[in-house]
């Protein structure tokens, strides 16, 4: 016999390393690849699912950013939420290097949560912004396959884009 | 397993997304990474967003309106054509002139027609090489936009008859009629060459002529040194007296080629007044079958209305603007001259008093005080305004007339009621004229140098009319019936 308790449902993720996650349903559903598989299958919901593209490290932190965003929406918004949203957000990047930085993105992407690819992409726009070229190749791990006289040419075309660049510091 | 995460993992999206929150520079600085970026750099729809947020451009075309072969050419073209200037400083002056011309496009298309393209880089050189002066920056870009206003009269090209297509506009009143051009380089250097001339400035000088009446010698000086905007007086040939624009205050860095904060008198001038235009507090008016800009304010705190108490029948709005070619700041008594506007009109509801109503209204009678400071200096109480008894009927254009006066200070008051007779003043049938006691339309006009927006070329303190409180006046009760 049951009540009609409200009973929060939980849905069971397993990312690439093998581990699995239990999730809320509210949460699960902030990731639209899931929602979408659900509006889909609506009779799949006891099954694990899969997410060879994910890792738990990546997905504990998108799971923690989900869950304390949820939290500030439902409560009223107000300028001090939206700071308070804002010190989340900037302290959730923060701390992470490029690397982990970029899983994140991979992990959103792949998840498709707009908001927080968005603010991912942000973060990594902040980092590169006003850098030379070097230090975006660096940022990247990237190797440089022009000719020299490529990319001199480039260079002279856009003068205009050269000027000002913050110096590199590391 | 730590695996390097390269930029071809990021995926199309999330990069797209990156480039068009760093930006165009660095979004080239990207390109220069590797070939595999040089790709997503390229791709037009950034720059369609770039050309969009700098320049709010929506196709793709040069400074000069060509079009080019795709968004990020003609960014790149612009960006070349402007590589002297701070791209910030750029910008704003492209949409100090687009907000000048959309306003322009909608209500005023002739004056549009007028505006020059911009003047080369070479032509601002000539300019200052015969004038020995350096422009300010941002003058500089406001000419390499558009190179002042052509005047479409034939002929003549010293005197200036039949131009009302001033972008800055004027007023007129009894004889005195203003039309104010923006000067094209070759009339700024034939301009300040005559000032030089005939009025006796300096050869060294470094004012220079860019704006003037088309009518009566009223002449704006850029001084190219500090950057600041001068109008002259009636005593600008004796003595070269001018009245500054602009509070000193708001100009800097006029010369600085580094740094993004670099505004000249000219640049705000020409803001203010295409704010003034865009929230029409200035408008186009016609006069006869010629339409010009005119420069006595159309809505409030700068124009005032005041409507006839307790039955609105009549309404009057007045607004004033300051004259300083006709002001003379060596008189102390009467330094300063304001022209006001004064229109009225009669509702379309017509007029309606006891139950009879009337298919006009006839001004009467006239009441002034007008007070500099707070010394009255006139008390004019009289019949008709400006010699005319203007008849109203409903919901026809407004009546319009114009006057002036001088005042020794540059804030004051004007005071005044109109008195209005229903029907007509004088009627043949002869046996009934009402005279309308009780409510006649209160409004004062004050000038107050606190105003913000005062420094259009009423530098000094516009007028503006202030509704008095309503509760002073008893409502419309009784005509006395004079036979």
């Amino acid at each position: 016999m049951s009540m009609a308790a409200v009973e929060t449902k939980k849905i069971t993720l397993r990312t690439a390393d093998n581990h699995e996650f239990e999730v809320e349903e509210a949460i699960a559903m902030e990731f639209s690849t899931i929602k979408t598989f659900f509006d889909e299958n609506p009779d799949a919901s006891e099954d694990t699912i899969p997410l060879p593209n994910v890792t738990s490290k990546c997905l504990s932190a998108i799971i923690e950013y989900c869950k304390s965003h949820l939290a500030f929406r439902a409560r009223e918004t107000s300028s001090s939420i939206d700071e308070q949203v804002r010190t989340y957000d900037e302290e959730f990047v923060k701390a992470r290097d490029n690397e982990s930085l970029k899983e994140l993105i991979l992990a959103a992407n792949y998840l498709n949560i707009k908001a927080l690819l968005d603010m991912l992409n942000q973060a990594v726009a902040d980092r590169i912004k006003n850098k030379s070229v070097e230090y975006v190749r660096r940022f990247f791990g990237l190797e440089n396959d022009y000719t020299p006289e490529e990319e001199a040419a480039i260079r002279a075309e856009n003068e205009w884009a050269f000027e000002g660049v913050d110096p590199d510091d590391d | 397993m730590e695996r390097e995460v390269g930029l071809d993992q990021l995926g199309d999206l999330a990069l797209h997304i990156i480039l068009s929150k760093l930006g165009p520079e660095d979004t080239v600085r990207v390109s220069c990474v590797s070939r595999r970026l040089r790709l997503s750099t390229s791709e037009d729809s950034l720059w369609a967003l770039f050309c969009f947020q700098d320049l709010q451009l929506s196709t793709p075309q040069d400074h000069q309106g060509n079009p080019a072969s795709s968004f990020k050419a003609a960014y790149q073209l612009w960006r070349e054509a402007f590589a002297m200037y701070p791209w910030p400083l750029v910008k704003r002056v492209k949409r100090c002139w687009d907000k000048l011309k959309n306003w322009l496009s909608n209500d005023f298309p002739e004056v549009e027609a007028t505006l020059r393209s911009g003047a080369s880089e070479s032509d601002i050189q000539q300019l200052e090489t015969r004038l020995k002066v350096k422009l300010p920056l941002p003058t500089r870009l406001l000419y390499r936009f558009h190179d002042g206003q052509e005047r479409t009269d034939e002929g003549h090209s010293s005197t200036w008859l039949g131009s009302s297509l001033g972008i800055i506009g004027g007023y007129s009143f009894y004889n005195h009629l203003v039309n104010v051009y923006l000067l094209p380089i070759s009339q700024v250097i034939e301009g300040t060459r005559m000032v030089i001339r005939h009025l006796g400035f300096s050869s060294r000088s470094k004012y220079i002529v860019v704006a003037a009446s088309a009518y009566r010698p009223k002449k704006f000086f850029l001084n190219c040194t500090n950057g600041q905007l001068y109008v002259g007086t009636s005593n600008l040939p004796t003595d070269g007296e001018m009245i500054q624009c602009v509070p000193n205050a708001l100009i800097r860095s006029v010369h600085d080629l580094h740094g993004d904060q670099q505004q000249d008198a000219m640049l705000l001038w020409l803001e203010e007044h295409g704010r003034r235009l865009e929230n029409g507090i200035i408008k186009v008016c016609e006069e006869g079958n010629v339409r010009s800009i005119s420069l006595f304010p159309e809505v409030p705190p700068l124009c005032s209305t005041a409507v006839t108490n307790g039955v609105q029948v009549i309404v009057v709005r007045a607004s004033a603007a300051f004259v300083p070619e006709l002001a003379n700041l060596q008189d102390s008594a009467e330094k300063y001259l304001f022209a006001y506007s004064i229109r009225m009109s009669l509702l379309p509801g017509g007029c309606i008093i006891d139950g009879m109503t009337f298919s006009s209204c006839q001004l009467n009678w006239r009441h002034w005080i007008i007070r500099a400071n707070e010394a009255i200096i006139s008390d004019v109480n009289g019949e008709a305004v400006i010699g005319q008894f203007p008849l109203l009927h409903p919901g026809e254009d407004e009546f319009v007339y114009e006057s002036c006066t001088p005042l020794s200070s540059s804030s004051g008051s004007v005071e005044g009621s109109f008195t209005f007779v229903p029907g007509w003043r004088t009627r043949k049938e002869g046996h009934l004229t009402f005279k309308w006691q009780g409510s006649p339309c209160r409004s004062q006009i004050m000038f107050s140098d606190k105003l913000l927006h005062s420094f259009l070329d009423s530098m000094l303190s516009p007028w503006f009319w202030k509704i008095l409180s309503d509760n002073k006046y008893e409502r419309l009760r009784h005509c006395e019936t004079l036979f």
